[in-house]
């Protein structure tokens, strides 16, 4: 397979031996497959949303709270049929949804994968916003609930902290898209059954970039889409290395942050402050 | 006479351990009458807010206003 899965477009011959520009071949990887009770409360629910992370990463955030997995060599490879048969294990413990996270990379997998089973679950693409529309075209009808981030609306600091100068127009589109496929929130008896959610992590240091955020949000989607507002950014990754981003966020920053987002009259979540500790990590522990 | 000064605090976080913060107490005739604590961690450039407010005598009733802008881009 020639790569041109993610706007990154690196062309290269994904295989077993071959990697492409987000550190993985062609085959999925998985680091872990197991209830998760820490995503949005419509998300999780009561039973705990059926979470499948994957290993590689088509971004490099020098933040990254899971850079084991996504930057280094965490993780199981499987095949598309084994990666189903993850899905009924997990449709068997209760999930209330099959949840992929950083799946983009693996678009092909995903989809060979359900042709051997497909849940009877909400289906949930959890990813940085770093998405082809051409790609997602392929997600129509298929996918029930867009988790994207939108992670910069500066892409000099996109540039700088994810190494990605063009993400603030390749998110845009590709969460136009994702409206496009389910414009509309269901939720039943407090469980999400379609629609979009609009992730955003606040950054220390970088208020202005949040509230760009917000704004364009704002301006693009109106309220079609609800906005989680997230505040457990802890220094992780290569942070060490960025002197503004070594730090937790101060509550005057959050708190600015989070005047936008109701002044600007978003509908959606925001965590609290006392978010940011590591127990957000999950363990990788798929074998 | 008004006068701007660096407040240093020390926090504590179960990650991060022991961090110091910096915020601005105002004082009028050597009389603490107000205080913004915890604006940043970067010593520096809070200093920099604090001379800048001096030596433009910032009313104190634009203190807030101050603040808030230099919150949104870090910038003095």
């Amino acid at each position: 397979m020639i790569c041109e899965l993610c706007p990154r477009k690196c062309r290269v011959e994904r295989s077993q031996e071959r990697f492409g520009y987000c550190g993985v071949g062609e085959l999925p990887k998985i680091a872990r497959a197991a209830l998760h009770f820490d995503e949005e409360p419509p998300i999780s629910g009561t039973g705990g949303a059926g979470t499948i992370f994957f290993s590689g990463c088509n971004l490099r955030c020098v933040f990254c709270q899971n850079y084991a997995i996504s930057a280094e060599d965490t993780g199981k490879v499987v095949t598309p049929y084994q990666l189903s048969e993850e899905y009924r294990k997990l449709e068997a413990i209760g999930a209330q949804n099959i949840e992929f996270v950083t799946p983009s990379h693996y678009i092909e997998a995903i989809l060979k994968s359900l042709e051997y089973y497909q849940p009877r679950l909400p289906l949930i693409w959890n990813s940085s916003g770093y998405d082809s529309v051409e790609s997602l075209r392929q997600l129509d009808g298929i996918i029930d609930i867009y988790l994207p981030d939108f992670k910069y609306s500066d892409n000099a600091l996109a540039k700088r902290l994810s190494n990605c100068g063009d993400y603030v127009e390749t998110a845009i589109a590709a969460i136009g898209e994702m409206i496009r496929q389910q414009p509309e929130t269901v939720i039943e008896n407090g469980v999400m059954k379609r629609g979009v959610i609009i992730r955003h992590l606040v950054l220390p240091s970088h208020t202005k970039n949040s509230i760009g955020v917000l704004e364009i949000i704002k301006k693009k989607y109106g309220t079609r889409a609800a906005v989680s507002l997230m505040a457990q950014y802890f220094p992780a990754g290569k942070a060490e290395e960025y002197p503004d981003i070594n730090r937790k966020l101060t509550k005057r920053e959050y708190h600015k942050v989070l005047d936008s987002f109701f002044d600007l009259g978003l509908d959606g979540f925001a965590q609290e402050l006392d978010s940011s500790d590591k127990k957000y990590v999950p363990e990788w522990n798929y074998k | 006479m008004i006068t701007y000064k660096l407040l240093a605090e020390h926090k504590q976080d179960p990650v991060l351990g022991e961090y110091k913060t910096y915020g601005i107490a105002v004082e009028q005739e050597d009389t603490v009458i107000r205080v913004i604590e915890d604006i940043s961690p970067d010593r520096e450039k809070v200093g920099r807010l604090i001379g800048l407010f001096n030596s433009e005598r910032l009313s104190p009733s634009q203190l807030d206003e101050a603040v808030e802008n230099f919150l949104y881009d870090f910038e003095v």
